[in-house]
């Protein structure tokens, strides 16, 4: 008895030493700067930054309809930026999607070596710094880039477009930083799709078209869902594609709360506008959850006895 | 009246990544009669399979040609087919309850609603899942699933029903159940069923007519008696049942007889005609064929052996034994009523004598009949 209750204590203490580093960790680093964000948001901007420690909800205000009579006059122009960050990103994604999806199911199909092959190609440009691979970006679209040079080299225009410092050139840029987010999950759920419920399908009647809407959409639904989000979230809050493809011309909610942190000084401010963005996410995130949960559960239903 | 499905001169090769080709099929002609048990029976490897889905529709045939119900089908789509698969590991759609699965064939073809949970339900009684309609795949045991997938293609009505190694997955006596269930199941449906699988035991239980497949080639086809009691070839007699196989060649030869010898010097006639002297041939028994001790009054084969190995399997013994001249030779033995002793021990001597109606013989060349 003593010794399995020292050996109990022993599995105690272990634990508590591997949990409490993490622990201290999203403590100091998650948790206390999140909560400043929190209370920073209820109070009143200083007038040379800085906070004055009242309570105050204009901030939310700003954004959300109810101004400070004394100084300005509700402007939507806030939400309409956030409704605008919202359409960039969620067009993002579905342009990820349309790239990634057909090449998960081409790549699953191809022999292991060539698989890992692309899987590296894939994840090879997370090796390369993001600015560095966005400039590449400015260089290919700007107007005397290569983009540019090769359509009118081949007759197609007689003048540039003007791609870059436009949605479009957010659009891009953030497709071509977010596809291999897209794609990773998206390919992990199409691996996992049974051949054999295809041929099944087609053998019982169903065209190809009904196959892929009856059988391949539902079962890969997951990893169209997870890869959305994936993409959404981080596409949502972005500040560096926009600043360095959009220009001035292309402000997106990220943009926003950057410069309400780092030029505007004004915290509170840029803390209600991220809390906006948290909450937005937050409630996709909890309905993913619940899905996911249901999906569980179902599976998880004790089987019946087979029938005699 | 024509037959239901009607195979001419199917060839087919795979190419290999290496260059190679590989014969899947090669020149395979098979007719179904409707209403037939047919099994396709066949190593790994033997193009059983393959045939299986050149017949569904999923692999294209080089040459040949296929008609089902006397309309040609060699171009058409899996889909368009009459025929459907009950796949090896089932292939049902985990994401449907099981009756969502049984109805699919029905869903993609636009079937009223109402008609569509009439049929359902009907397909789940006769299966034997009544109720649990509801139920996701997930939830169900392997013969569950058998069942959910031979409802799901004969709820489509097909005309012949495919059947892919279904029960391999099965333990022994769910195998067996399933195997008769299997059986009703064909003769309440009335419709023609061929089946593949490696297991020659099941495909001599269940079938109307064997095809044992080789390298792509149809070996022999016929009745399970037909195959079990005169293969054609060595490698039917090995693949189906258990074999003694004894080397011999034709010393003699008249109009009905042919006097063979083995390899150890015994000589037996045997009534078979169109064997030519100097023939080698393959005297095939059967290990219930052999028996113990000599019979003087019958002419036959007699073997002086030791036993090696001895296994007690219930109704019967089993033995392997050597004879002295060096041959194996595997015997079943059931004792007689009254005397229940054991026949014998590993290491004892014992002697067996085969009758030579028992005899088969398999011509070392093809014997053209």
């Amino acid at each position: 008895m003593i010794s399995s209750k020292t050996n109990v204590d022993r599995r105690r203490i272990m634990l508590l030493g591997l949990l409490v580093p993490p622990t201290l960790f999203l403590l100091v680093f998650f948790i206390v700067p999140l909560t400043i964000m929190v209370i920073y948001s209820w109070l009143e901007p200083g007038l040379y930054g800085g906070v004055v420690w009242n309570f105050y909800d204009l901030n939310y205000g700003r954004i959300l309809g109810w101004a400070d009579s004394r100084y300005e006059k509700f402007d939507p122009v806030y939400l309409a930026i956030f409704f605008k960050s919202v359409r960039l990103a969620l067009t993002t994604v579905l342009i990820c999607l349309f790239v990634c999806y057909p090449a998960a199911f081409w790549i699953s199909k191809m022999s292991d070596t060539k698989k890992n092959l692309f899987l590296f190609l894939v994840t090879l440009p997370f090796f390369v710094s993001l600015i560095v691979r966005l400039f590449a970006w400015v260089l290919i679209l700007r107007p005397t880039g290569f983009l540019n040079q090769a359509l009118m080299g081949t007759g197609l225009i007689s003048e540039p477009l003007q791609i870059i410092f436009t949605d479009t050139a957010v659009i891009i840029g953030m497709t071509y930083v977010f596809i291999p987010f897209m794609f990773l999950p998206l390919y992990a759920s199409i691996e996992k799709l049974d051949m054999s419920l295809l041929e099944s399908s087609s053998d019982l009647g169903a065209t190809r078209l009904q196959t892929f809407r009856r059988v391949i959409l539902p079962l890969t639904l997951p990893g169209i869902i997870g890869g959305s989000i994936i993409v959404f979230i981080p596409a949502l809050g972005n500040f560096i594609v926009p600043s360095l493809l959009g220009g001035a011309k292309v402000l997106m909610i990220g943009n926003l709360i950057e410069q309400q942190f780092l030029s505007a000084r004004n915290w509170p401010f840029g803390s209600a506008l991220g809390m906006i963005v948290m909450a937005a996410i937050l409630v996709l995130l909890v309905y993913y959850v619940k899905m996911m949960t249901r999906e569980d559960r179902l599976a998880r239903t004790p089987s019946i006895k087979e029938v005699q | 009246m024509s037959p239901i499905l009607n195979i001419t001169g199917a060839t087919k090769r795979f190419h290999t990544p290496d260059g190679k080709s590989v014969t899947a099929l090669d020149d395979v002609s098979l007719r179904v009669e409707q209403n037939e048990f047919v099994t396709l029976l066949g190593p790994s490897g033997c193009g059983k399979t393959t045939l299986l889905r050149a017949i569904s529709g999923f692999e294209g045939l080089e040459s040949g040609a296929i008609e089902i119900a006397g309309s040609p089908v060699t171009h058409l789509p899996a889909h368009k087919r009459p025929v459907n698969t009950v796949f090896q590991n089932y292939a049902l759609f985990p994401h449907m309850t099981i009756a969502k699965n049984i109805a699919y064939s029905l869903d993609v073809a636009d079937t009223p609603k109402k008609e569509i949970s009439e049929r359902v339900g009907k397909m789940l009684d006769i299966v034997g899942l009544a109720g649990f309609g509801d139920r996701k795949i997930n939830q169900l045991s392997g013969g569950q699933r058998q069942r959910v997938a031979l409802a799901r293609s004969l709820i489509a009505q097909p005309k012949i029903l495919l059947l892919d190694e279904p029960l391999s997955a099965l333990d022994k006596n769910l195998r067996h159940k399933m195997q008769q269930e299997l059986k009703s199941l064909q003769a309440e449906f009335g419709i023609a069923f061929v089946f593949v699988t490696h297991d020659q035991e099941e495909a001599l239980t269940m079938s109307d007519r064997i095809v044992v497949l080789s390298d792509g080639k149809i070996q022999q086809h016929g009745t399970p008696e037909d195959l079990y009691r005169r293969p054609k070839t060595e490698f039917v007699a090995r693949f189906v049942g258990e074999s003694n196989l004894f080397e011999g060649h034709v010393v003699e030869a008249s109009s009905q007889n042919a006097l063979v010898q083995i390899g150890n010097g015994q000589k037996v006639s045997i009534n078979k005609s169109g064997l030519r002297e100097g023939v080698k041939v393959k005297l095939l028994a059967r290990p219930e064929d052999l028996s113990v001790g000599h019979n003087a009054d019958r002419e036959g084969l007699k073997f002086k052996a030791k036993i090696d190995q001895l296994f007690f399997v219930g109704a019967d013994y089993q033995i392997l034994a050597t004879t002295h001249d060096g041959l194996a030779i595997k015997a079943t033995l059931r004792p007689s009523a009254q005397s229940r002793d054991p026949i014998g021990s590993p290491r004892s001597e014992i002697e067996f004598f085969i009758d030579k109606e028992a005899l088969h013989v398999i011509a070392a060349e093809a014997v053209h009949e």
